[in-house]
This record gives C-alpha cells, structure tokens and sequence, in this order.
C-alpha cells in the first residue's frame, strides 16, 4: 500500500500528519472550535460505510436533549441525571454501558490512615446515590482494578452503615476538632450532586468539612503541594488490564512522578503488584493480582464510589448503533450506523 | 498606559495558582516518568526561565505584533483570537443594535408618557427582563421555539454541513433576541431617567413657549440626555464584545466568553494574556470614541476646550 513511501519517514510525513488523514471509517473535512467537527466516509475504509457524512457536535445535556426531540440530533451522550428526561421522549431508544473508569474520592492518604478511609467508606450510602442519581445506571466498586478476573471473590463490600462507621472513625484516632476541605471541580451535575450528599453523611458522623471548588489547575497545585484533604477524581481506562490502575497506586508513581495523587503507599502491595504486572500469563497473573487486591480493598486506597454507565440517546432513524461505554472505542463500528425511517 | 497594562496582565495571570506544564501533562502518562514529562513541556513553552525574562520575551514579541501562541491548542494567539472576534462581533454586536432599536423608543415614550400605563409597563417589563438570568432566557427560547413550535434552530451558527448567510441569520435570531432583551431593559431604564432629567429643564418650557411641537421639544431632550448613555456604552461595549461565557455556551456559538475561560481553566497563558489586552485595547478605543463622541452630542464640550 505504502509502495515507495519511506515507512522510517512516515512518524514525520507532512501528509500522514494531516488531521483528514486516518485509516477508520471517516476522515475529518472540517473543524469549527466549540461548535462542530464534520466527517465524511473514507472511501478506504476496510468495509462499506453506511452513512455518508457525521457531525460531532459540542452541546451542553440541555440542548443535546432539546435537539433530539427536533430531530436535528440524532445520537448523545447523556448526562445521568437527565436518563428519565430521554426515557419518556418518544423516538429515542436509550441504551448504556459500563465505562472504563469509576469515581473516587481521593484522600491525601498523608494525613488519613487506612482506618480513617475505611469508616468514611462505610458513611456513604452508594447504593443510595446510584438509584437515586443515576437511576441505578451505576456499579458498585470496592477495588481500583476493573477487571473481574484479577479480583477475588471475598472483598469488602464496605456496606452503608452510619453508627458502625461513626465508631470506626472515633476508634480510628481521627480528630474531630479540626475542619477538612473538600475540593474538586464543580460542573458535572451527577458528581456535584453526590459530593453534596457525601459530605452530609461525614457530617452526620462528626467529620467537620467544607465543600471548596476550584479550577483544575487550583486542583493539581493543592496536590502537589499536599495542602488538600480530600478531592475527586473520576474517569480513567482501567478495564484493559489491572496493570492500568498502578499509574495511580504504586508508591513510585505518587504525584507528580505518576497520578498517584492519593500518595497511597504500601510496601507489600508494591510488591505484589509489580510481580503480577511482570508476570505475563493471565493464569499465573491472576493469583498473583488477587492477591494484591485484597490488600488494596482492606487498606481503601482510594474511597471508591460507582462506574457510572455511559448513556446513550440514539434517534429511532439510526439503525445499528450500539451503545459502548469506553470511548477509547465507543465509535469503532460506526460503519454499520445506518439512517432509515 | 499599554505597558502597564501589559506588565499587569502579564504577572497577574502568572499569580494564578496552578502550572500550566502540570495541567497539560495527564496525570496517569507516562507512570514514574511524569516529572520528565512535566520538565520537557516547561521547557518547551519557556516556562523555565526566569519570570522577568519570560516577560521580556514576550513583550519583544508583543511589540512586533506577535502575541505568541496557545499552550494547549499551539495555534498562534492572534489567529485564536481573529477566529472568535468575528462570531462575538456578529453576536453581541446584534444584539447590542437591537437592544437600543428597542431601547431608545421605549425609554423615550416611557418618559414623555410618565407615570401612565405605558410608562408602568415599560418599567415591569424591564424590571423583569433584567431579574431573569440570561440562562434561564436563553434554555427557555430553546424549549419554546425550538422545541415545541419548532420555528427555530436550537443552537449553534449554521445548520450542520451548511454556511450560508441566510442559515446564520436564521441561528442568530434566538442567542440574539435573549441577549437584547437583557440590554433592552437596562438601556430603557438609562434613557428614561435621562430623559426625565431633561424634559424638566428650563430649557425645553423655552422650546415649547416659543411654539416648538412635542416631537421637536423631544428630539432637544433626547440629544442632551445622550452624554451619560455614551458614558455607559463606552463601558458597556467592551463588558459585551468580550463574549457571553453562558449564552455562548448554552447556543454552542464559538465566542470569546468560551475561548477565555477555557484558556482560563488550563492556564493558557499567552491566551488569558492576549485576551486581556484585546479588552484592554477595547476599554481604551471606547474610551476614547466616547470622549470623540461628547464633543458630537454636546457642542459645549467642543467649544470648553
């Protein structure tokens, strides 16, 4: 294909660093900042494609929402707190699936001790949040690997249970004299509205802590600087392999070395888990990563919340389209999409 | 007065909490070799300089028109901000004409017409207009004439794969109409207390003794009422043309508003800064176009100097 082309050259090819130049199913014609991106098929695409030209467009939920009911949409992301919003408009079918990511609360885990995460674990209803946020459209977490394999079957579930975490925290040795910050970055309905609740059930077992909103920048300065108590963190690709999850729990990655921003630390967990990701079978791996997941689950690394599904509104016309939740290949068959009716 | 303004900019942005070299490296790349990363990309973006020759720098840029270019985006920002210039101008600047279109008649007959019916309406209209966010307008224009009388499109400039003028005029209407309700009812409320100011001189009784007609007696009013409505729009220009972050946002119109606060958030330097200047720039042209336009309203200004 490449014929004569210099394949040592091709990283630094003027034409192979075109932004129309791909090798999926659509190629880009046109970029309009904030607004849209427009695709056209890419006649060289491996398979035939079924519709002609896409355009990705930048909507706030609302608008997404108000232009698939006039028809001038025809597939969006939705944000959770609007699913019941889509489930009643008529020729919209809604569909989700599990991302690759989960939220979190991260605590500067410096100052909390195992003790002190696992009883404000035990202070947060999650099932609560999930049905009530996110329509149940949510799954549980209790460990930062996303892969069943790796994980056993015994972990904590760490189940709401107010007086018990109340107890945990004043056995803990956590002083409740001092006031706590909460800081993340306000703007995702769902997130916002659980971060309310969350801090009113800290509350209500003595935790004294105040909501702070900042910029990301803000964020990442109070991180590094280890001024901050507690932030959130969501998102991520962890479901690939368990491997994926020591950028943000092995101690050689704590901030800014890696995106262990919790500065979570543990020599026996380090141990087993570089063992298990220098273990290439899966079947001798798995052991080896179940292992370290027990630890990691008593020792609450991270004060795990939900996977919250990703959901899809899709216009009755588009045929064929089916809802991904990780968006490393959420568009992947997007050559079978087809617009009828 | 620019060089001051430059050298503010310049170090207030740099206060900021926050690293722009952090903010563009993901936290989870490259696990263990962050810091690297982070020192690569500081370098490359001249960050680890000294901040007084980082300054120096670029002013020398700035001064052979060149504002540099964008952290994250690596477009030039002059480029960046020519891009949204024209998409704000066409947006605020209608909806600013439109705005006074309404204004000046509403504010004029509210006057002239005190404390009757139409004068008590103008005033519940307006006093309404500017209690109701420009968000809550601007969703509710949405669900009420894009989606349930579907006689306008939703959001953005064009309708998807078209560029034509009449397609861009069709979007404006919306973004438009919300945005000139909100300067309609504060212009109103402007030109009706300066109004009222100068329909109780001396000078109009004069007017109409010597016979004048209402409309004549009104006009003379209207033109001395003019100096502080130039004053405020002299204000009120640069505040619009530096974009509306939510009405932009909300109507997906690639303005301004969005442009700074998304440089904002990353902590775009050479963006937070050239957008700084533009408004500077603006705030001093107005200025001094009002200080022009004083002399054209008001001959006694012209002949005091």
């Amino acid at each position: 294909m490449l014929g004569s082309a210099d394949k040592a050259g091709l990283l630094t090819n003027e034409f192979f660093n075109l932004p129309n130049v791909g090798m999926g199913p659509y190629t880009m014609t046109k970029f309009t900042p904030d607004q849209e991106v427009d695709l056209k098929k890419n006649p060289h695409f491996r398979e035939p494609v079924g519709i002609d030209k896409l355009y990705l467009k930048m909507l706030t939920s609302d608008v997404a929402e108000a232009q698939l009911q006039t028809g001038e949409l025809d597939l969006a992301q939705v944000a959770p707190a609007d699913l019941a919003t889509v489930q009643a408009m008529s020729g919209v079918k809604v569909s989700s699936a599990p991302s690759a990511g989960f939220l979190r609360i991260v605590s500067n885990d410096e100052k909390f001790p195992a003790a002190v995460r696992r009883a404000l674990l035990t202070a947060i209803d999650r099932k609560t949040l999930i049905k009530t946020i996110y329509g149940g459209k949510a799954d549980l977490v209790n460990s930062s690997f996303l892969t069943k394999w790796a994980l056993p079957s015994d972990l904590d579930t760490y189940a709401f249970d107010e007086a018990k975490a109340k107890s945990m925290l004043q056995a803990s040795g956590f002083d409740f004299s001092k006031t706590y910050s909460f800081e993340w970055v306000a703007g995702t309905a769902d997130r916002d509205q659980a971060i309310n609740v969350i801090l009113q059930e800290w509350q209500a077992i003595g935790v004294n802590i105040k909501a702070k909103q900042v910029d990301g920048a803000t964020q990442l300065a109070d991180i590094k600087s280890k001024a901050y108590d507690f932030t959130f963190s969501g998102g991520g690709t962890y479901t690939m392999d368990p491997a994926t999850s020591l950028a943000f729990l092995l101690t050689s990655n704590a901030y800014p070395a890696g995106g262990n921003v919790g500065y979570y630390s543990n020599p026996d967990f380090d141990a087993l888990a570089s063992k298990a990701a220098g273990t290439v079978a899966k079947a001798d791996s798995a052991p080896i990563w179940k292992q370290a997941a027990k630890i990691e689950n008593k020792d609450v690394a991270e004060i795990w919340l939900y996977d919250p599904q990703t959901v899809w509104a899709a216009s009755s016309k588009l045929q064929n389209f089916t809802a991904y939740g990780d968006f490393t290949n959420a568009f992947a068959d997007a050559y079978k999409w087809k617009i009828g009716g | 007065m620019f060089l001051i303004i430059a050298v503010g900019l310049f170090v207030l942005v740099r206060l900021a909490p926050g690293d722009p070299a952090e903010t563009l490296v993901p936290i989870d790349a490259a696990p263990g070799q962050r810091e690297e990363l982070v020192k690569a990309a500081r370098e490359q973006l001249g960050l680890d300089k000294p901040v007084p020759v980082q300054f120096v720098l670029w002013f020398g840029s700035l001064l052979k028109g060149d504002l540099g270019y964008s952290f994250s985006t690596h477009q030039a920002v002059g480029q960046l901000l020519l891009d949204r210039l024209g998409p704000t101008v066409l947006l605020m600047g209608s909806a600013l004409v439109l705005g006074l279109l309404i204004a000046i008649p509403v504010g004029i007959i509210a006057a002239v017409r005190r404390d009757t019916f139409v004068d008590a309406a103008a005033g519940t209209v307006s006093v309404i207009a500017l209690a109701i966010p420009s968000f809550f307008l601007a969703m509710l224009g949405i669900y009420v004439f894009a989606v349930k009388l579907r006689v306008l499109p939703s959001a953005g400039m064009y309708f998807s794969g078209e560029s034509d003028v009449g397609d861009l005029l069709y979007h404006l209407i919306l973004p438009v109409s919300v945005l000139a309700l909100a300067v309609a009812a504060a212009f109103t409320r402007y030109i009706r207390s300066g109004m009222l100011e100068q329909l109780g001189q001396d000078y109009i009784r004069a007017i109409v003794a010597k016979g004048a007609g209402p409309f004549r007696a009104t006009m003379h009013a209207f033109r001395n009422s003019l100096i502080p409505l130039v004053t405020v729009l002299a204000l009120y220009i640069p505040a619009f043309l530096s974009g509306a972050v939510v009405v932009e946002q909300i109507f997906s119109w690639p303005g301004m508003g969005q442009m700074a606060v998304n440089a904002l958030i990353v902590r775009d330097y050479p963006v937070i800064t050239g957008f700084g200047l533009y408004v500077a720039v603006l705030v001093l042209i107005c200025n001094l176009l009002a200080d022009v336009l004083y002399t054209v309203v008001d001959p006694r200004v012209r002949t005091a100097r």
